[in-house]
């Protein structure tokens, strides 16, 4: 292929349930997020930057480049790298993908289709094209600058008005993104301990278990702790809450949501208390 | 000694459980079915409880209280099941030497009892509709 593939990382902002800029976040062997994600891209673009913010007036050791708008959301940054390199095309991803693997980056770089505006995967949750592990071809450039002018910064409308190949995930974590201290555990945890399937038993009490339809059931997971299970099923389950009202006990102590799942684990959980 | 019963709550068998020659006073606190909340009228209530759990924190938050206050006996029995109004949710007792350790024990514990374990009531309104208590708001979008 004559046109060059680069990797540009969105490194994103301040992160309000995470208390910091997410990009900072150790993820694995000392590797912080941003270093991991610019890592990841150097394993099949001939070159990888980090986007940085028009007033970021850090220092970072990676060469990166620089939105030309302020505050225009994700995609200024592919608008500056198509800048950079107009030839190119570029892979977009984002850094708060823990799970994240080469061998999925490897996936959807061989199944390119460069006469498309952009090769992507399909959400595991909702089919829809997945816009920020993706590949933009500079066919895709004067529709993305249409877009910002017009004050558009979604990244999801944006792919959504492309011509696109969609494919299926090879491994269907590899986008489970990382937006509260829980799933950052979730990441460590499987990135240093490896996946292995655990058989669980899972027990739903009150509003969950209306909305479950069952009061128990026995599972298999790849999750590591009890965070990742409960991502696992609140969406499989379509279970109405969020993590932050939801407690859950192992083997039936209460435990926190980081806690490690061991084989044959039974794993309640709780909605918000209501007795007396 | 905390349990959960399916049948309706016994005050006197409770009560007397108490009854010790070290204690000069009891304090009891009943929790009530009432037949309304948030303005709208009630029909009945549904509890339901993790057992394994809310009997070993129950316990738990007894023998914190009996540390905490000097008790000399501490119980609480806690209904599941349909309850209809005015029927005895939940009973505290407690006993001590004087009547401000039982006063501050009883408190103590029903809120406890409220904050730490896993029971939950659904409403039954008299217009046909239910909700789960405390879940109002809950149910969250999921954002990507």
């Amino acid at each position: 292929m004559s046109v060059p593939l680069y990797g540009i990382l969105l490194a994103g902002g301040k992160s309000i349930r995470m208390g910091c800029d997410k990009a900072d976040l150790v993820i694995v062997e000392g590797l912080s997020m941003r270093e991991r994600g610019i890592q990841l891209l150097g394993t099949v673009t001939a070159q990888s930057y980090l986007s940085i913010g028009e007033d970021d007036d850090r220092i970072y050791n990676c060469p990166t480049i620089r939105d030309l708008r302020k505050n225009a959301g994700p995609m200024a940054g592919l608008e500056s790298a198509f800048a950079h390199s107009p030839e190119a095309a570029w892979l977009v991803t984002a850094c708060d993908l823990p799970f994240l693997t080469p061998s999925t980056l490897k996936h959807l770089v061989e199944h390119r289709d460069p006469t498309c505006n952009a090769t992507c995967f399909k959400s595991r949750f909702d089919g829809n094209p997945e816009p920020l592990c993706t590949i933009y071809e500079s066919s895709s450039r004067a529709a993305l600058e249409q877009s910002l002018s017009h004050g558009r910064g979604c990244a999801r409308r944006f792919l959504s008005s492309l011509t696109r190949r969609e494919i299926e995930l090879p491994e269907l974590s590899a986008l489970d993104n990382c937006n509260r201290p829980e799933d950052l555990e979730e990441a460590r945890q499987s990135l240093t301990h490896g996946r292995s399937i655990k058989r669980i038993h899972a027990e739903y009490c009150g509003v969950l278990r209306e909305n479950a339809g069952l009061d128990s059931e026995e599972i298999k997971t790849e999750a590591t702790t009890a965070a990742g299970l409960w991502e696992e099923l609140r969406m499989s389950r379509g279970l109405s809450l969020e993590i932050d009202s939801v407690r859950v006990a192992v083997n039936d102590e209460f435990s926190s949501w980081s806690h490690q799942l061991l084989d044959e684990d039974k794993v309640t959980l709780f909605p918000p208390f209501s007795g007396g | 000694m905390f349990r959960l019963t399916t049948v309706p709550i016994d005050p006197t068998t409770l009560r007397n459980a108490a009854d010790n020659p070290h204690a000069g006073a009891v304090s009891i606190f009943e929790g009530l079915v009432r037949n309304h909340h948030e303005g709208r009228r009630v029909l009945r209530l549904e509890y339901e409880a993790h057992r394994a759990v809310a009997e070993k924190e129950g316990r738990r938050i007894l023998e914190e209280a009996t540390e905490k206050f000097g008790l000399d006996y501490a119980g609480a029995v806690h209904r599941t099941g349909s309850l209809e109004i005015g029927a005895c949710a939940v009973m505290v007792v407690v006993s001590a030497p004087h009547r401000a350790e039982t006063f501050a024990a009883c408190r103590f514990v029903i809120d406890e009892v409220k904050r730490r374990l896993p029971i939950w009531k659904k409403e039954f309104y008299t217009d046909g509709s239910s909700k789960w208590v405390g879940c109002a708001g809950c149910r969250g979008t999921h954002q990507h």
